[in-house]
């Protein structure tokens, strides 16, 4: 009796540590190189499988970008690769090998908050702070590539990052405020600039970008390049991101049935 | 595994046939974060830059599969293919539209793809490109699983005939913002044709033709006038779509499942009612 108790305990112990048996882990592995925020950062023997999102946390112990859903619904894992704003859950982590990734903590340079994120707090868009880093992340997006968004451009980019607690007035100005902010500053540093008012209306804030503006559609290929060589204030359109998009297809729409973006964030908050 | 190059991409498939595609990443890593899916290898789509672009080929567009929903969103696309930029801009958040691919949503045949029933409605044709050579199939034949994908083939691109006329889609979701659609009416006309052609996404499996309705509506238009049409005659072939891409209510249409069917062929009919007004005007 106790002969047979050994010998099947000695059982059990091989096949947990030796053949593949059941809970045996046969999943491939992958090393590979992430260039996060300018650094290289190795990932040794991870499951193909993993996420951006679960390497950036897990392995990296880089715990800025949240996760929320899982299926790139709620915006609180999202980073830049490539330059493009992406949902983290949703990239494979192996293949974003050669990418360059911006994470929240890239935002924060020597420590102190960058303008976007002191502006969120200062805004009251900041009470739990769980959507609050991919909100950043999406609030620079946006700015990087519209320098005067309207609030229909600020809502649509804003769309895809949800926050349960302050209802995005918050987070609206805090994108108008740091446009206008960045604006000023834009305008100092040229001097020889006509004087613009502050709040300007986008065609009367064309500044000395001469060459420029023939750029914006030759943008899309080598976008991560041309985005970091330009000055912030360079590019500029008349509507903003897309120079000459059909502004009606948004306004026209039937409110009922068909709901577009903007129309997204809720109503003023019940005050009243 | 990232191949620069088509060939390349085919090449390694069929050194490793259990290895998953992957262009976007986003209906397939949802699969994987959820559990459903452990890949055996990945092979990654989005260093192929022939596959991110598109160029015109005598009366048609050539589009890549890797083309992205928030490139196809832009106005220069939307200029030639206004449904399909819409489908795009509507598809999702940015986050998801910088990422998901034109290849993906056909590959994925997700029933409430954006861009499916507007390539339903504009008749486009995909190429296959697996290690015997490439070959043409209709978009519809793909979907319907008619002539499904092969093994150890790649969507290489998608071929768009050229209308230059009015398109819409138009889609109703469960909540504001951009959702998944729970239907959407994509309608084009085909002014050298005469023809008027509708597809209806996500109320079944694949886009849905209403092609005696499409008749139909084609014959009531003025083609050489103002392109007008009765009213009426709109709101009829509404309802003709409605009745036919969703199925009679069974039972009690005052509640229950049966006022679930009535409520949505409801919403077809105003979809499609709409579009075909906003096409006409």
């Amino acid at each position: 009796m106790t002969d047979f108790l050994a010998s099947s305990a000695i059982t059990t112990t091989t096949t947990a540590h030796g053949l593949p048996g059941f809970g045996a882990d046969e999943s491939p592995r992958a090393t590979y190189t992430l260039r996060v925020n300018g650094v290289d950062r190795p990932v040794t023997d991870a499951w193909i499988g993993e996420s951006l999102l679960y390497v950036l946390r897990e392995r990296l112990g880089l715990a800025g970008a949240k996760g929320g859903c899982d299926q790139g619904e709620c915006g609180a894992c999202s980073v830049q690769v490539d330059g493009q704003l992406t949902a983290a859950c949703l990239v494979p982590a192996a293949l974003a090998a050669d990418s360059e990734i911006r994470t929240v903590e890239g935002l924060a340079a020597d420590g102190t908050a960058s303008d976007v994120q002191r502006a969120l707090a200062e805004h009251g868009a900041v009470q739990c702070g769980y959507c609050v880093p991919g909100l950043a992340m999406a609030v620079h997006d946006l700015l990087e590539r519209n320098h005067q968004p309207t609030d229909l451009e600020s809502r649509e980019a804003l769309c895809g990052n949800l926050c349960r607690c302050t209802g995005y007035r918050g987070a609206l100005a805090a994108v108008q405020a740091v446009a206008e902010a960045r604006a000023e500053e834009a305008e100092e540093e040229p001097a020889a600039e006509a004087p613009a008012p502050a709040q300007a209306p986008v065609q009367a804030h064309a500044p000395a970008s001469v060459e420029l503006p023939q750029q914006q559609h030759a943008q899309q290929p080598q976008h991560t390049q041309q985005r970091q060589a330009q000055p912030q204030y360079a590019y500029q359109s008349t509507t903003g991101a897309y120079p000459d998009a059909p502004q009606q297809d948004y306004q026209a729409a039937d409110p009922g049935l068909y709901v577009l973006p903007h129309q997204q964030t809720p109503a003023p908050e019940a005050g009243a | 595994m990232l191949p620069s190059s088509l060939d390349e991409a085919v090449t390694a498939l069929a050194a490793a046939p259990a290895a998953v595609p992957v262009a976007g990443g986003t209906d397939l890593m949802g699969a994987v974060n959820a559990g459903l899916l452990r890949p055996m290898a990945l092979i990654g789509l989005g260093r192929i830059n022939e596959l991110r672009g598109w160029q015109y080929q005598d009366g048609s567009a050539q589009l890549g599969a890797g083309l992205t929903h928030a490139r196809m969103g832009r106005p220069d696309f939307a200029a030639l293919m206004p449904a399909l930029a819409a489908a795009a801009r509507t598809a999702g958040p940015p986050q998801v539209r910088n990422a998901g691919t034109l290849g993906g949503n056909i590959v994925t045949a997700d029933p409430a793809g954006d861009t499916l029933p507007v390539l339903a409605a504009l008749e486009a044709t995909v190429t296959l490109v697996g290690p015997e050579g490439a070959r043409e199939v209709p978009v519809s034949h793909l979907l319907t699983g008619l002539d499904p994908l092969r093994g150890g083939e790649l969507l290489g691109y998608v071929r768009i005939p050229l209308l230059h006329a009015p398109q819409v889609f138009l889609k109703s979701t469960n909540r504001t913002g951009p959702a998944r659609a729970n239907a959407s009416v994509a309608l084009v006309l085909d002014p050298a044709r005469r023809a008027v052609r509708c597809a209806v996404g996500a109320v079944a499996p694949v886009p849905l033709r209403p092609l005696e309705a499409e008749q139909w509506v084609s014959g009531c238009i003025d083609w050489d006038g103002d392109r007008a049409i009765d009213p009426a005659a709109a709101a009829a072939f509404g309802e003709y779509v409605a009745s036919a891409c969703v199925p009679d209510p069974l039972g009690d249409p005052d509640g229950g499942a049966g006022a679930a069917v009535a409520r949505l062929r409801r919403t077809v009919a105003v979809l499609a009612r709409r579009a075909l007004g906003r096409a006409l005007t």
